[in-house]
């Protein structure tokens, strides 16, 4: 072969070929590392939306090196270089309050939205951003905490209100939970009730979710188009005859009690004794058991 | 038949000698106008003759036609390539890629010509067994097509070899005789035919692969897989960049992504100047640009690492 003295430029590489190389690489890396190496790269790394269509910043995905980074910062400049362009938006740990409204405000045209261990402390807030992104397709809003409701407990059933209102073309649901509780006098149902509303879902996954038979049955009654429905561990449906039945057209389904192989969040064992209160819930301040734990003791 | 089976016995050196012969009569071939419309034909006979029905008997019909036809060599020729068909191994396309190897060592502008006629006979031998028809024989070179190189040098490569690239694709339609010479701008001689010894083998998998079983691909797409990696792993970060320009230019897809995969993995894991020294880049950020990287990298980063 040719053995020629001459050094290749890859800094002046075609802007083609360059955008391949980063499209092969982790948003962190690019950002940090290889959009900084000089100025064509920098410039390839900053002017092509078309690179941060698809932003994953996802635990597994944004610690492929070993140094931490502050993904809010990282997550802004991303959504900032998207130009508007950005349609799926993946991210786990760092969203709160306002970078949801960030999001809204830069990303309407999001298809895909998967929120994994968001901390939203004004539920109001992102309902109102879901009602920006008419275009959803996808939503997960998994492992999510924040305030809670008058019974203690997380509740997503005003976002799927506005998610089945806004989002028509949703097609495919996550709401899964740490852990599935058991209470007693709460409706478990609520939220079961507002996913039915989502007419075009096909696709639907409800880990350690309280939905009973009816809620069960209202989904399968309201989304018609449903295929696919995951609900292990929601130890409130009780699996019968009619439960069969209402389920058998689905092409794909996973049981209260069917195995785990295959779900890629972290969980933890149910709670079945609806009398006990969730010591270990960690967002549930407001029980105190020092002062007037008398009254709260008599509540449940 | 009997003899058929007698010279399938054949021993390995009988199998180089052939090879060797193959390569002579490519040699032959592209100095004579005359032989090569002969061997076209000869083939366009054979493949004209086999049936779609009788695909599963494939090697085992060329045999027979073999032994039928009168010329002595043609015999030869054929039975070889029945043999391989039969008898292919994973050992031989490493002996194969080694052969290469050794060919690239002692390149001469003669030897290129040589090795990528051979590879052409190859290609085209695969498509026209496989599909059991021939095509027109108005198509360019009877489905060999010469390209000129930027450095002016000429090679020889088959068809579906050169179709991988989307821009060769479209210069191959507008060639009207068979001795036009397609001039390939902006890539050299060196360059031009690593690309083709890429293109030969995917067309060469591809061809193979058709009609297989799903499993039998698949065990073909890893194979490739494999190879591929062996042969970006093979080339000095110049050959590198260089393959990576021409499979832009010429838009060969493939390519393309399993070189900027190859750039990725080695960006991966390496502070900013280890990727500057790594592909040979002068950091030419303005002070501004390179306060503000840093600000970011403060900004991203938790644990504040100087090198980060």
């Amino acid at each position: 072969m040719d053995a020629s003295e001459e050094t290749r430029d890859w800094a002046e590489l075609p802007r083609d070929a360059l955008l391949a190389v980063f499209h092969s690489l982790q948003h962190a890396d690019v950002l940090m590392r290889a959009g900084q190496v000089c100025r064509p790269w920098r410039r390839a790394a900053r002017e092509e939306p078309e690179l941060w269509r698809r932003i994953d910043l996802r635990r597994r995905a944004a610690l492929s090196t070993s140094i931490l980074y502050h993904l809010d910062v990282m997550a802004r400049t991303a959504v900032t270089c998207s130009a508007g362009q950005c349609e799926a938006f993946w991210a786990e740990d760092f969203v709160d309050d306002t970078f949801i409204f960030f999001l809204s405000h830069r990303a309407t045209g999001l298809r895909s939205l998967r929120l994994i261990s968001c901390n939203i402390s004004k539920q109001a807030a992102l309902n109102e951003a879901i009602t920006r992104f008419s275009m959803l397709e996808e939503l997960e809003l998994s492992l999510c905490s924040g305030a809670t409701t008058a019974s203690g407990h997380y509740n997503l059933a005003d976002t799927c209100t506005a998610a089945a209102k806004a989002c028509r073309n949703l097609k495919c649901l996550r709401l899964n939970k740490y852990r599935f509780h058991r209470r007693s006098g709460y409706d478990g149902d609520s939220e079961a009730m507002e996913i039915a509303k989502m007419r075009g879902l096909r696709c639907l996954q409800l880990f350690g979710n309280s939905l009973g038979n009816a809620g069960l049955a209202a989904i399968l009654a309201g989304c018609a188009h449903l295929e696919s429905l995951d609900i292990r561990h929601c130890f409130n449906v009780e699996v019968n005859d009619e439960t069969r039945v209402m389920c058998a057209r689905l092409q794909t389904l996973k049981l209260p009690d069917d195995s785990m192989d295959g779900y890629d969040l972290s969980f933890g064992n149910p709670e079945m004794n609806a009398g006990i209160p969730g010591l270990d819930f960690p967002h549930n301040a407001e029980m105190n058991f020092g002062f007037r734990g008398d009254i709260l003791w008599d509540s449940w | 038949m009997e003899a058929v089976g007698e010279e399938k016995g054949a021993t390995v050196a009988e199998e180089g000698k052939m090879m060797k012969e193959q390569g002579e009569k490519g040699v032959v071939a592209s100095t004579s106008e005359a032989e090569k419309e002969k061997m076209v034909e000869a083939k366009g006979e054979k493949a004209v003759a086999a049936s779609e029905a009788e695909g599963g008997k494939m090697v085992e019909g060329q045999g027979e036609k073999a032994v039928a036809t009168s010329e002595a060599e043609d015999v030869k020729m054929v039975e070889g390539k029945g043999e391989k068909a039969v008898a292919t191994t994973e050992a031989e396309d490493v002996k194969m890629v080694e052969g290469k190897g050794e060919k690239a060592v002692a390149t001469t502008e003669a030897e290129d010509v040589k090795m990528v006629e051979w590879k052409g006979e190859k290609a085209v031998a695969a498509t026209e067994a496989e599909i059991g028809t021939s095509e027109p024989k108005d198509v360019a070179g009877g489905r060999l097509i010469t390209l000129k190189s930027s450095d002016g040098k000429v090679h020889r490569a088959s068809v579906a070899a050169a179709q991988l690239s989307v821009i060769l694709s479209g210069m191959i339609e507008e060639v009207v005789t068979d001795d036009e010479v397609v001039i390939v701008p902006l890539v050299d001689g060196p360059t031009l035919v690593t690309v083709l010894e890429y293109c030969t083998k995917h067309a060469e998998v591809a061809a193979a692969a058709r009609g297989t079983s799903a499993v039998a691909f698949a065990t073909a797409s890893k194979a490739l897989e494999a190879w591929d990696r062996d042969f970006l792993d093979r080339l000095t970060m110049d050959a590198l960049h260089d393959l990576f320009v021409a499979s832009n230019f010429l838009e060969i897809q493939g390519l393309l992504n399993a070189i900027a995969q190859k750039a990725a993995d080695v960006i991966k894991g390496k502070t900013t100047e280890q990727i500057r020294d790594a592909f040979n880049i002068v950091n030419d950020l303005t002070p501004e640009q390179e306060a503000t990287a840093a600000e970011l990298r403060r900004k991203y980063t938790w644990d504040y690492h100087p090198e980060a």
